[in-house]
């Protein structure tokens, strides 16, 4: 029998990390205060259907104390979490923190932040990679078998010179008709705009667009947001499910870790958890310890181990996250089309914006409106709320949105350190972010070529619309403790084990060097299983 | 601002009909004395806010002129927050739902026509908005920052 693993976090990174590890004979026990959410209703009721069946429709869509009304005053966001995912999102008591110039949301749910994704799965290619300590050959078939075990659907189009094509790539959903109408203008188009380094393609998801094992394919149902009702859209706690089918997994829910303990040699020897609702701490001995709580929780539970160990406060520098900007446009060929219910919701198809420095591409998502809540835009249109629905009610098929993703780099300035002050029992987590200094002028370019793309697709932009979300909104948190070939201290070796602690192995977004402008969770889960085949 | 049932269902009633041109549902009503019940976002207000809730709840005309106003110079606060929360549940039951989803017939030119007017009348109805509801909420601004 070989060792045991321990396991903190059931996200993309450690289910992952966990399927690989026990495949291989090894014994996992996984950590995780694993706050769950409820059963999808009416599997087979698409989006209005559901308002028609349900006895209490607005207590589903909005809550039982109307959380999921997005109020004038929800800082321009077009959408919010449904209240049936809330539990993603809920707070532990005693957990607290503080930031500057970042929002950062955490999860303690099972599955984790994941649990609420809209599925984008790009791969990185060699550029985006430099900063790594390898290249796109050494993670390109864990890639593959990602898509394997979770299943994406996509095309090999225009935007594989942005995105390698892996194998084991599922057929693209079927498109709506105003997803099929932007890709056939930009056929038409193709040749101005790549001239001028726009380029649109199908965007590849975590969706099945075929039935896999006991998952259905894509019931186009237009509840994607909500929770997919028939698990076509990959989320982590089915991974986690398959883990739990291995006689050699133990998986310990309702527990929160605190922090590790170290012995004299630099070895980890255990761990000290407490449960998430409160009570008495444990202490659990470990053989190997593997972090993948996502960026910020690992980063927590690091640095508090560190200041149990040693009395030192360290501050790690570096952090990142996408800055996004939400692009609404109006599409006038599609204006007073008849609305379906039954479609899928999220992006189907995605806009690459070429730079001068392939590090710098900016990658966008295009979601064509098709089942959403109206009351959020309608509010935000410049009329009063009877003509603002009028309107809303005819161009509900022509809206749409980009949702442009900018990569961001470590810098010392961006950090997570822990307070000086403890409330209550242990000290809060302290974030300080600042944008870089170029990063206007970068967003100032890049969104000229998204209008100038949207405006020869025959679209318009409403002019005032255009939302930079706050930093730390995108959820793609990474680099406290980055992979580096270089020996040093607070930072990781290419297999992600630590170099202050060695038999500590980080898998999640904190060892990232760099930040490409792409969802990172279909690398995070390639980058666990690289880990759990080459350093196990 | 608290009110009873009675006025709230009234209220209701009223804004219905201003934006969706129908009468709500009794679920419809319910949801929205509840969500009055279990939040006090909807209840709270400046002494304008309230002025203009109960302008606005007098009938449907004066609801689209206390609306227009508020979308220009009081976006935030409470009427618009009571219009958005009606508009979210009659958006999300049935049968109101089918009236929000329901394309107007006639294309685009027909969109376009029907937009003119309704800007102009929307325009129209911030102009009335201006010259009758704005020096009053300057007044009552003013009288809110002397009183502290």
């Amino acid at each position: 029998m070989k060792a045991q693993v321990a396991v903190v976090g059931s996200g993309a990174s450690g289910v992952h990390f966990a399927l690989s590890l026990l495949r291989k004979g090894y014994r996992v026990t996984m950590f995780d205060v694993g706050r769950r959410g409820t059963s999808p209703v009416e599997p087979q009721a698409n989006f209005t259907k559901l308002k028609e069946q349900l006895s209490d429709p607005s207590a589903y869509f909005l809550g039982p104390n109307y959380d999921g009304v997005l109020l004038p005053d929800a800082d321009g966001e077009y959408y919010g979490i449904p209240p049936g995912k809330n539990y993603i999102f809920d707070a532990l008591h005693d957990f607290n923190h503080s930031a500057r110039g970042f929002s950062p949301l955490f999860s303690f749910a099972r599955g984790g932040l994941a649990e609420a994704w809209t599925g984008g799965c790009y791969p990185l290619n060699d550029a985006e990679l430099t900063d790594f300590p390898f290249g796109y050959n050494e993670i390109g078939s864990h890639y593959s078998e990602v898509a394997r075990r979770i299943g994406i659907s996509g095309e090999a189009d225009d935007l594989a010179r942005f995105m390698p094509v892996h194998d084991n790539l599922l057929p693209g959903l079927r498109l709506d008709p105003h997803s099929k109408g932007l890709l056939k203008h930009y056929s038409r188009k193709r040749d101005r705009l790549n001239r001028e380094g726009a380029y649109i393609g199908r965007t590849r998801v975590a969706t099945l667009s075929e039935a896999k094992g006991s998952r259905s394919a894509c019931g186009y149902l237009g509840r994607c947001l909500w929770g997919c009702p028939v698990n076509a859209l990959y989320t982590p706690s089915q991974t986690l499910a398959e883990c739990r089918s291995y006689p050699d997994f133990e998986y310990t829910a309702g527990m929160h870790v605190d922090y590790f303990k170290v012995g004299a040699d630099r070895r980890i020897t255990s761990i000290v958890a407490r449960p998430a609702e409160g009570g008495t701490e444990q202490e659990i001995k470990v053989d190997q310890l593997a972090l993948a709580a996502g960026a910020l929780l690992s980063t927590k539970i690091f640095l508090l181990s560190v200041l149990r160990a040693t009395g030192q406060r360290i501050r790690l520098g570096g952090l990142m996250d996408n800055r996004q900007i939400l692009v609404p446009f109006v599409n006038l060929r599609m204006i007073g089309r008849p609305y379906s219910p039954e479609n899928y919701q999220y992006h189907l198809l995605g806009m690459g914006i070429e730079t001068g420095d392939p590090r710098d591409y900016v990658h966008g998502q295009i979601t064509t409106l098709k089942t959403a809540l109206l009351h959020p835009i309608i509010q935000n249109l410049p009329f009063d709320l009877r003509t603002a629905t009028f309107i809303t009610r005819s161009m509900r098929t022509a809206l749409g949105v980009v949702n442009v993703n900018f990569r961001d780099t470590r810098r010392d300035e961006n950090y997570v350190t822990l307070s000086e002050k403890t409330n209550g029992r242990q000290p809060d987590l302290e974030i300080s972010y600042s944008p870089s200094a170029d990063e206007p002028d970068r967003m100032r370019e890049a969104m000229k070529k998204v209008t100038k793309t949207l405006r020869t697709l025959g679209c318009i932009i409403p002019p005032g619309m255009a939302h930079v979300r706050p930093m730390g909104a995108s959820v793609h948190y990474a680099g406290t403790l980055p992979m580096s070939k270089t020996n040093a201290p607070f930072t990781t070796t290419e297999y992600c084990q630590s170099r202050d602690f060695e038999n500590l192995f980080l898998v999640d977004g904190s060892t990232y060097p760099f930040l490409p402008a792409k969802n990172i969770t279909f690398t995070l889960m390639a980058n666990a299983v690289r880990v759990a085949e080459a350093a196990f | 601002m608290m009110a009873n049932g009675n006025s709230l269902e009234a209220e209701c009633q009223t804004f219905a009909r201003y934006l969706l041109g129908s009468v709500p549902q009794p679920y419809v009503v319910g949801k929205y004395a509840d969500a009055h019940r279990v939040s006090a976002v909807f209840s709270q207000g400046t002494r304008f806010d309230n002025l203009l809730v109960r302008v606005a709840r007098k009938h449907p005309v004066l609801t689209r002129l206390a609306d227009s106003h508020a979308r220009m110079f009081a976006p935030t606060g409470l009427l618009r927050k009571k219009l958005v929360l009606l508009l979210a549940i009659l958006e999300t039951s049935a049968p109101s739902c089918h009236l929000i989803d329901a394309v107007d017939s006639g294309g685009k030119l027909a969109f376009f026509t029907r937009l003119a007017v309704k800007g102009t009348a929307f325009a129209i109805s911030v102009a009335a908005g201006t010259i009758i509801l704005l020096p009053v909420q300057m007044v009552m601004a003013l009288e809110q920052r002397r009183d502290g």
